[in-house]
C-alpha cells in the first residue's frame, strides 16, 4: 500500500531524515517510535506533502507521490491526522468534517462517523476551536476517516489526551481497521498504545531507522531502550 | 443629512473593503492594486455607458445594471489572470507581493491615462435615478445614492451567503484558517486561491461601478480609496466580515461628520488618530474572534 524508498528530507539546510525506507501492506499498521526531535513528525510531513523529499521515492498503492500537493495525495487515498490536531477553529464540528469530503460522492456527513464518535454529534454545531483536546482529537480522526482512506497517517494521537479517551480512540481505530483494509502509519511515544495496534515497529533516532521488526520479533526492552532519555 | 452622506461613503468603502478583506484575510496578500481594480470597474461602467449611448440609445435606461455586472466580470477575470500569472509565485514572499502589486497599480494608472483619458470621465445619470426622495421637509435623499446603498447591502448579503452557505465558502474559510491543513484534508488550495482572488477583485469592480454614480473617474481615483480601505480592514479585524462592514460604516460616518465640522485633512487626521487609539487597546481590530486556536 505504501512504499517509502530511501527518502531524505531537509529543513532548510539541516538534513533531518536520512535514507528512511519501509514497506506497508494493505491493512497493516506500522508504529514509528522514538524520542522527541528524532524526525518522526518530519517524516510524516513529507508523506502528506508538506515538506519535499530531496531524494528517494514514495509510492501509494503503486502510484508515485513525489512532488504531488497534499490534496492529490488525499484524493489518492491518504488521510492525515497531524500533531496538535489542527482543527479549523472557526468552523463548526460538522463543517470541519465536511472539509474532508472533497473526493467522496456523499454530500453530507455519514452516520457512521457520529456512531463511532458520539461526542461529535452532540457538538455538531459548536465551533471546532471551543472543543476540548480529546474532542478535537476525535474530530481530527473523523475528518480524516470521511475521506475513506486506504492509508491513515496518525501523528501522536494520544498526546495530551486523558486515558479514557485514548481507549476510545484505540477502540475506534481497531474497529475501523477491521471494517476494511485500511493501512495505518502511527507515530507514537506511548508504547502500550502502539503495541496494541501495530503489526510492525520502526524506531527512529537522529533521522534514521535504527531498529525495525514485527510484533513477534521485536523485544519490548529493546524498543524501550531507544525511548528513554 | 450628514448621516446619509456618510452612508454613501460607507457603501464604496464597504464594497472595497469586503474584497480586500477576503484577499488579505485568505492569502495574506496585500493587494496595492485593489484601488486600480476599482477604477477598472468604474471605467468598465463608463465604457458600457458609451456603448449604449452610441449603439443602443433606446436601452440607455438599463446600462447601469449591465455596467455593474460587466464591471464585476471584467475585474474578476483580470484578478484571476493576475493571480495565475504573478501573485501565486509570491505567496511565500509577502513584501514582494506588496511591491509587485504596487507596480501593477502604477502600470494600470498609466494605462488608464494613456488609453482612456488623462482627465476625469463621467457617466450620465439614468432617468430613473435622477431626482430625489423627499423624506421630510428639508431632507431629500438623491435616488442614485439610495440605489448604491441598496446595491451594497445586496452585495454584502450575497457574499455572506456564498461564504457561509455554500461548499465554495466552506473551502475558502478552511483555507483561510489553516492552509496546510486544508490541503491535507483534501481541498485543492490552488483552485481556492484563484477563485477567491478573482472574487475579491470582482467586488472592487462593483465598488468602482457604484462609484461612477457618485463622482467622476480619473486615473488616480483608486489611489484615493486604497488607504482608507486598508484602514477599514485593519480597524474591523482582518478575519471578520461583520467587522469589516461595521468598520466601514463607522469610518464612513466619522468622515462625513468630521468634514462637516472641520477641514477635510483635519477630519482624516482625526479619524486616523481614533483608529490608532482603538488598535492600541484592541490590536486585532474591533471584532477579533474569541476561540481557542
Amino acid at each position: 500500500m505504501l512504499s517509502v524508498d530511501a527518502i531524505n528530507v531537509f529543513y532548510g539546510d539541516s538534513h533531518v531524515i536520512h535514507n528512511v525506507a519501509f514497506e506497508l501492506g494493505q491493512g497493516e499498521t506500522i508504529a514509528i517510535m522514538g524520542r522527541n526531535g528524532m524526525g518522526k513528525t518530519t517524516l510524516l510531513k513529507s508523506l502528506i506533502g508538506w515538506l519535499p523529499t530531496r531524494s528517494g521515492k514514495v509510492k501509494l498503492a503503486g502510484a508515485p507521490m513525489d512532488g504531488a500537493p497534499s490534496y492529490q495525495r488525499v484524493s489518492q487515498g491518504m488521510a492525515f491526522v497531524p500533531q496538535g490536531r489542527m482543527i479549523f477553529p472557526f468552523l463548526t464540528v460538522e463543517e470541519n468534517i465536511l472539509t474532508g469530503m472533497e473526493h467522496v460522492k456523499e454530500k453530507t456527513v455519514p452516520k457512521w462517523i457520529y456512531e463511532t464518535f458520539p461526542v461529535l454529534l452532540e457538538m455538531k454545531h459548536r465551533k471546532g476551536g471551543n472543543l476540548s483536546g480529546g474532542q478535537q482529537q476525535q474530530l481530527a480522526i473523523g475528518r480524516a476517516l470521511v475521506t475513506r482512506p486506504r492509508l491513515l497517517v496518525l501523528d501522536e494521537p494520544t498526546e495530551g489526551i486523558q486515558p479514557s479517551i485514548i481507549k476510545d480512540i484505540g477502540r475506534a481505530i481497531t474497529y475501523l481497521r477491521g471494517q476494511g483494509d485500511m493501512a495505518i502509519v502511527l507515530v507514537e511515544q506511548y508504547f502500550d498504545f502502539a503495541r496494541e495496534l501495530a503489526d510492525s515497529f520502526a524506531v527512529m533516532d537522529r533521522g534514521e531507522i535504527v531498529l525495525a521488526g514485527t510484533r513477534e520479533t521485536l523485544r519490548e526492552d529493546e524498543v524501550r531502550g531507544w525511548m528513554t532519555v | 443629512m450628514q448621516a446619509f452622506t456618510g452612508l454613501s461613503i460607507f457603501t464604496i468603502l464597504m464594497l472595497m473593503a469586503l474584497g480586500l478583506a477576503i484577499v488579505f484575510g485568505l492569502m495574506g496578500v496585500i493587494n496595492m492594486a485593489h484601488g486600480e481594480l476599482m477604477a477598472m470597474g468604474a471605467y468598465t461602467t463608463f465604457g458600457v455607458a458609451q456603448f449604449f449611448k452610441a449603439f443602443l440609445p433606446g436601452l440607455m435606461s438599463i446600462y447601469v445594471i449591465v455596467g455593474i455586472v460587466l464591471a464585476f466580470i471584467v475585474t474578476s477575470i483580470f484578478g484571476f489572470l493576475l493571480e495565475r500569472g504573478l501573485i501565486r509565485f509570491l505567496y511565500k514572499r509577502p513584501l514582494d507581493t506588496l511591491l509587485a502589486t504596487w507596480g501593477i497599480s502604477l502600470i494600470l494608472q498609466q494605462v488608464y491615462r494613456q488609453f482612456i483619458d488623462s482627465r476625469e470621465v463621467e457617466v450620465p445619470t439614468v432617468s430613473w435615478l435622477q431626482g430625489a426622495w423627499q423624506m421630510t421637509e428639508g431632507v431629500t435623499l438623491p435616488l442614485s445614492r439610495l440605489f448604491i446603498v441598496g446595491l451594497a447591502i445586496a452585495t454584502a448579503f450575497l457574499v455572506y451567503m456564498l461564504l457561509f452557505r455554500t461548499r465554495w465558502g466552506l473551502r475558502i474559510r478552511a483555507v483561510t484558517q489553516n492552509r496546510a491543513m486544508a490541503g491535507a484534508a483534501g481541498i485543492d488550495t490552488r483552485r481556492v486561491d484563484s477563485f477567491t482572488f478573482a472574487l475579491g477583485c470582482g467586488l472592487a469592480g462593483i465598488a468602482g461601478s457604484s462609484f461612477t454614480m457618485l463622482a467622476s473617474t480619473g486615473p488616480t481615483t483608486g489611489q484615493q480609496y486604497i488607504v482608507d480601505t486598508f484602514i477599514v480592514v485593519v480597524f474591523g479585524g482582518v478575519e471578520s466580515l461583520l467587522g469589516t462592514i461595521l468598520s466601514a460604516f463607522i469610518i464612513g460616518q466619522m468622515q462625513s461628520w468630521f468634514e462637516y465640522g472641520m477641514s477635510g485633512s483635519m477630519a482624516r487626521a482625526s479619524i486616523l488618530a481614533l483608529v490608532i487609539l482603538v488598535l492600541y487597546f484592541r490590536p486585532n481590530g474591533l471584532f477579533a474572534a474569541k476561540v481557542r486556536r
